[in-house]
């Protein structure tokens, strides 16, 4: 009788040849979704510009609203982002914090960390770790310190100012 | 066969043993898969160059979108580089349109890609929003609805006085009525007031009611249909008698049925309705409204030349084009739907200021496009006092 002491099957080449596709192709996949995260470069620049503009007169945002409505903002005309200095200024960073983080923390992702500073002290920092990147837009501000000078402001009733002040936005992964 | 033929490894004692079809056959998998491998290896750093290029195209169309375009105020005839806001994230809402205008194709051009792209707005919800009218902007292969049950009225299939119903059934899916049963089975001005609330929009395009049978039953339904804060559009002849009143307006006939060719002129901006003031419209036909007493923020928009020529003195002439709100709801009135404007195409701004008017919520589906790589890049703009999210995809 002859001996049969291996043998060489065909399904166990298949099986074989599956599991090292399907490794390719897993490995293959997180090659290519790794590269696809860089939306951030705009948003910090975005929030720059838009809360930069924006007169808080302007914004549709209830907190803020309110604000203005009970005279906590007594110049609607301010910019979101010299509202917030003008809170920083005036030392009131609770109102600066909430002001802060009902403009933007609805924008971003809750795996997006956004954070905003004025002469780099912390505003609001929606605290995240930081694990991909970090992008960073500035604006100085400055404005007029609230019941320093009486107004009306003229030449010679000159007002008070704060700042300049460096707002600064960060965004990160 | 050659898959059973057995190969003898005689060496002195024979311990081990193969079939010769079945080694060929592994021996060709193997290359097979080896293949494959290298292929597919040697691929990897191509498909990601492609999705290098396709993110590095995104983001210079999210750049020039979100520049104001040149020339500075470019329209889509002179457009050199398309940008809809004023260089501080602000949408330019003239430039949006504009845009809008521009064939996809040569959007694709202006924007200096060879990818497809669709862009659309969320709101602080994270909803889509309309935008002046707009759900997405881009690619026409992705699907478009908009959420809001809307229904369309007119006489009948063999009446002029149709020119809004395509639109109304292909863009807003309408459930269509009109006055006979043999026309519109289970769909006539009975069904219609049995049906209303189940309605949020509702456009009525010269019904030509008769008073007793269909105008006094109709009124009271519609209403408090409108009351409640539903969206009703009419134009032409609403009923036959004069100054018959509804939804806090009168209407009446100006120059009758019989074609008139009525000469108008834009009296007012409207923010829906983007004709220039002082251009001239021509109607079809010619029928007006005034405020009854019941209409809250009625606004002429357009008002009826008559024998008079100077601008001012139209101003006091009869209405042909307004809108008014009426308790919670609010109501757009037109002489009729059939017009020529001097500085455009009537029809074109008619449907794009209902889809802006109704300010209907979106629904869009871009995943059931066909795509190999798809780039997603998120912008903050502000549209009008509002912080908006553009989302803006491109894919290959």
């Amino acid at each position: 009788m002859e001996l049969k002491k291996s043998l060489y099957f065909t399904i166990d080449s298949i099986i074989a040849g599956g599991i090292i596709l399907i490794f390719i192709g897993f490995f293959s996949s997180f090659y290519l979704e790794e590269q696809s995260s860089f939306h951030l470069s705009y948003f910090s620049q975005d929030f720059i510009r838009v809360l930069g503009t924006i007169a808080v007169r302007d914004i549709d945002n209830n907190y803020i609203k309110s604000l203005i409505n009970d005279g906590t903002i007594s110049n609607p005309d301010n910019t979101v982002l010299e509202q917030i200095g003008e809170f920083w200024a005036e030392n009131e960073m609770v109102l600066a914090n909430k002001t802060a983080s009902n403009v933007t923390s609805m924008w971003v992702y809750n795996t997006t960390g956004i954070g905003i500073w004025v002469n780099n002290q912390t505003i609001y920092n929606k605290d995240l770790p930081l694990k991909k990147s970090l992008v960073s837009s500035k604006k100085i501000v400055s404005g007029i310190k609230k019941g320093v000078v009486p107004s009306p402001h003229s030449r010679q009733n000159p007002p008070t100012l704060w700042g300049p002040a460096i707002v600064e936005v960060r965004v990160w992964e | 066969m050659v898959s059973h033929i057995l190969i003898k490894m005689k060496v002195n004692k024979s311990k081990s043993q193969a079939f010769f079809g079945d080694f060929m056959i592994s021996v060709l998998i193997s290359i097979v898969i080896f293949v494959i491998y290298f292929a597919y290896i040697k691929n990897l750093p191509d498909q990601a160059n492609v999705l290098d290029e396709l993110l590095s195209d995104t983001q210079t169309v999210s750049l020039s979108l979100t520049s104001g375009g040149s020339p500075n105020n470019w329209d889509a005839n002179n457009v050199a580089r398309i940008g809809f806001t004023d260089y501080n994230n602000k949408i330019d809402n003239t430039k949006l349109n504009e845009f809008v205008k521009i064939d996809y194709n040569k959007s694709k051009k202006l924007l200096g890609t060879k990818y497809d792209y669709f862009l659309h707005f969320l709101n602080e919800s994270g909803n889509l929003t309309n935008i002046e009218g707009f759900c997405g902007l881009g690619s026409p292969n992705v699907n478009i609805t908009y959420e809001i049950k809307s229904a369309y009225y007119y006489k009948s299939p063999t009446d002029n006085d149709q020119f809004l119903k395509s639109f109304m059934e292909n863009v807003f899916d309408a459930d269509v009525y009109c006055e006979e049963e043999d026309d519109c089975p289970g769909a006539t001005i009975d069904d219609l007031m049995t049906n209303i609330n189940n309605y949020d929009f509702l456009v009525l395009e010269a019904p030509e009611w008769n008073v007793g049978n269909q105008y006094n039953p109709f009124k009271p339904v519609a209403e408090s249909w409108v009351n409640s804060g539903r969206i009703l559009m009419i134009s032409g002849e609403l009923v036959s008698g004069q100054k018959k009143e509804m939804v806090g307006a009168s209407f009446e006939k100006d120059q009758g049925l019989s074609s008139s060719q009525e000469r108008a002129t834009v009296v007012r901006q409207d923010e829906f309705l983007s004709f220039i003031v002082g251009q001239s419209l021509i109607f079809d036909q010619g029928f007006t409204v005034e405020n009854a007493g019941g209409a809250v923020d009625f606004r002429d928009i357009a008002r009826f030349n008559q024998s008079d020529i100077e601008f001012n003195d139209i101003l006091d002439n009869k209405i042909a084009i307004a809108r008014w709100n009426y308790g919670n709801g609010k109501v757009f009135f037109f002489s009729d739907f059939d017009a020529d404007y001097f500085a455009g195409n009537f029809q074109n701004i008619l449907e794009s200021s209902i889809k802006k008017w109704i300010g209907a919520k979106c629904k869009i589906k871009i995943d059931t496009i066909k795509k190999e790589k798809l780039v997603r890049i998120d912008r903050i703009l502000l549209y009008n006092s509002a912080i908006v999210k553009m989302v803006l995809y491109s894919w290959s």
